[in-house]
């Protein structure tokens, strides 16, 4: 554990620019790619440079336990999704591997380059308004990454319907939060209660992809719309 | 010997952790499950009831809820308007978790998952700094996506969900930044002010699900099962309400903003204008339920609007219980039966009930609605007759839509009769709840917890 805090304090003593980068390309992927393989371990890169971020200004300790219950999400994200796969490659939709392995030539460029226009539009936005409308008492750093980890977290629920990348735009809007609220009380309980949160949520967002994933069965629509349809 | 005082305040919080807890042993048994999750609920209601006036003496120990508990530096603590308000939050809750004791289970965790949300809302009721209720709020988002999925799957079943997870993360970053301005500007003044309110407001719409495009309400209303649409009904907007209700009450530059007092009440009459227009053209159960919400949710804004944040509130909230209870419990036994001379039909039973239901809901005479309706149209008369009549034409064109639904229903024949058990059962349901419905809006006094207003 003290190896794992000693790293952390090592990332926390580079240079800002890089860190700033390094969780820019990590949210920039999460938004233009929209396959699990590529968002989820660019959601861990994401966590790691945020609690690079928050080591400056909080206990080593209370920010391992944010990155773990960061990682912890994303394993179990992971694994939901390893499992919706398996689901749908059941009635014949490719996973996401196959995906990668043979993109689909005539839609993938114009969405992704639609997603990076956009992701870079509400990045430059996002950056605009950390000058403009910076939150006193937080250093220029912290306020950047939370507008930036915001704008592109909403960019993310805006342009996708699945759970998996709604889930993802929910869990990059409470990191936005964790930076910009932690340097103003940084204690142990809101480090320790916003790890939960995250877990809490991670946990439900991996519930969902696994029911996006199962087949619509009649067994389970409910009942009053069952009957409305048969009327 | 002297009595040792506790707050209350981890006793309500703990008894549905732990009552959700057990349920989980139980899960052989759907009605001691149910039983034990209304049971849990109706004490934490009874608790905060007896304890209102005075605290609650058991000899050795004394239950106070005013009586503050820090824990981690944070404050718990009981205001009296808030507890009478979670004092009717558990107590509507307790109908709903009854009646789905009655019917097939609701996803794989719903009693935990109902608990776990009520004990999260209670802790968001409780807690200063008032930023740990939003955060509070998050926590119960979480375990509110997973019981508005229940056990559907497929594709798009995940969208009321996720929007509503979505909304409620959306909120947090809006009451964080109007919290820390108000308390950066100690005496909030001219551009803070309107920005506080103005994200307050924004915060609160989300949670509600008032805000135009990205509302959760009609898709749950639309995907999830009925019992289900009714417990969010009663325990996500009851405690939306609530927790309005209390930032309302304990922000005084909120309740002095006159912006605030105006939106809210715009809100609700815009609101109420869309539920007339456009109520009466649905011929879809489960669109009236979302159209049935959208009423809630203006009579939620209209009661923060006008300032009744105590009695009246909390009485509508338990009203609200009792109502959806049968609302749901009318649409879930409302099931197409093979017909001996082909086709579908219904049975009469439950159509009955759903058609009471709404008409509760629209505040017909005679039923509990009618009194939740009269104290709103009441409160509403200071500000003109045009209100009161925007809140009965809602109902008016909620009821007109139920009818246009149930017509082709009731023009095939009755179904032969259904297995002896389910008949009894449906029986017993309709006619408790014909009773309560009916009952309570003839003697509506129980229901305001001893504090009814004048």
């Amino acid at each position: 554990m003290s190896e794992l805090i000693r790293l952390l304090e090592r990332l926390s003593q580079l240079a800002v620019v890089p860190l700033l980068a390094v969780l820019a390309l990590a949210v920039l992927a999460v938004a233009v790619v929209h396959n699990w393989r590529i968002a989820l371990p660019a959601m861990v890169v994401h966590y790691v440079a945020v609690a690079a971020l928050l080591v400056r200004v909080i206990d080593p300790a209370v920010v391992l336990i944010e990155l773990v219950a960061g990682i912890v999400t994303c394993i179990a994200l992971i694994v939901a999704s390893v499992g919706a796969d398996n689901l749908q490659r059941a009635v014949g939709v490719p996973s996401a591997a196959e995906r990668l392995q043979q993109p689909n030539w005539v839609q993938v460029p114009a969405q992704l380059t639609l997603r990076a226009t956009a992701a870079v539009i509400v990045g430059a936005a996002m950056t605009g308004m950390a000058g403009r409308f910076p939150l006193p008492g937080v250093p220029l750093v912290f306020v950047l990454s939370a507008y930036l980890l915001f704008g592109v977290g909403l960019l993310v629920i805006v342009t996708s319907f699945e759970a998996l990348n709604g889930g993802l735009g929910v869990l990059l809007m409470l990191s936005a939060f964790a930076v910009a609220y932690i340097p103003l009380e940084p204690s142990v309980s809101v480090g320790v209660l916003l790890g939960a949160i995250t877990l809490l949520v991670g946990i439900a967002v991996a519930f969902l992809v696994l029911a996006e994933g199962g087949r619509e069965e009649a067994a389970h629509a409910p009942l009053a719309e069952r009957s409305e349809s048969r009327a | 010997m002297t009595s040792l005082v506790i707050s209350a305040a981890p006793i309500v919080i703990a008894l549905p952790l732990v009552a959700g807890a057990l349920t989980l042993f139980l899960r052989r048994w759907p009605w001691a499950e149910g039983g034990l999750a209304a049971l849990a609920s109706a004490l934490a209601a009874a608790l905060l009831v007896v304890a209102r006036d005075a605290p609650l003496n058991l000899g050795l120990v004394v239950i106070d809820p005013s009586a503050p508990l820090f824990v981690l530096g944070r404050t718990l603590q009981l205001e009296a308007n808030t507890q009478l308000i979670l004092a009717a939050l558990f107590a509507g809750t307790a109908p709903v978790l009854a009646v789905a004791a009655a019917l097939p289970r609701q996803g794989v965790f719903f009693y935990p998952l109902v608990l776990g949300v009520l004990s999260a809302f209670a802790a968001s009721l409780m807690v200063r700094p008032l930023l740990f209720g939003a955060l509070a709020i998050e926590a119960a988002a979480a375990f509110t996506a997973v019981l508005i999925q229940a056990d559907r799957q497929g594709a798009r079943s995940t969208q009321g969900a996720v929007r509503y997870l979505v909304s409620a993360t959306l909120a947090l970053p809006m009451f964080f930044l109007a919290f820390w301005l108000a308390e950066r500007t100690p005496a909030l003044e001219g551009d803070a002010t309107s920005l506080s309110v103005a994200l307050l407001l924004l915060g609160n719409g989300l949670l509600l699900g008032a805000i135009p495009l990205y509302s959760w309400l009609h898709a749950v209303a639309k995907d999830a099962p009925p019992i289900v649409v009714s417990t969010v009904a009663v325990v996500v907007l009851g405690a939306a309400q609530a927790w309005l209700l209390r930032l309302w009450d304990v922000l005084a530059w909120f309740q002095s903003a006159a912006g605030a007092r105006f939106a809210l009440l715009l809100s609700a009459q815009v609101i109420w204008a869309g539920v007339v227009l456009i109520a009466w053209a649905q011929r879809s159960w489960a669109r009236l339920m979302a159209c049935a919400l959208f009423l809630e949710v203006g009579a939620a804004l209209w009661s923060a609007g006008v300032g009744r944040v105590g009695a009246e509130a909390a009485f509508s909230i338990a009203a609200r219980g009792l109502v959806f209870a049968a609302l749901g419990a009318g649409l879930h036994l409302l099931r197409p039966q093979p017909c001996a001379e082909g086709g579908v039909c219904y049975a009469r039973e439950p159509l009955l009930l759903a058609l009471i239901g709404f008409m509760a809901l629209a505040g017909a005479p005679g039923t509990i609605g009618f009194a939740v309706r009269w104290l709103l149209v009441r409160a509403s008369m200071e500000s003109g007759v045009e209100t009161a009549g925007l809140v009965a034409l809602a109902g008016a064109s909620l009821v007109l839509g139920a009818l246009r639904t149930a017509l082709p229903m009731l023009r095939c024949p009755a179904p032969s009769a259904p297995p002896a058990k389910e008949a009894r059962l449906t029986r017993l349901l309709v006619g408790v709840a014909i009773v309560l419905l009916v009952g309570f809006g003839l003697l509506p006094s129980p229901l305001f917890f001893g504090s009814i207003p004048r």
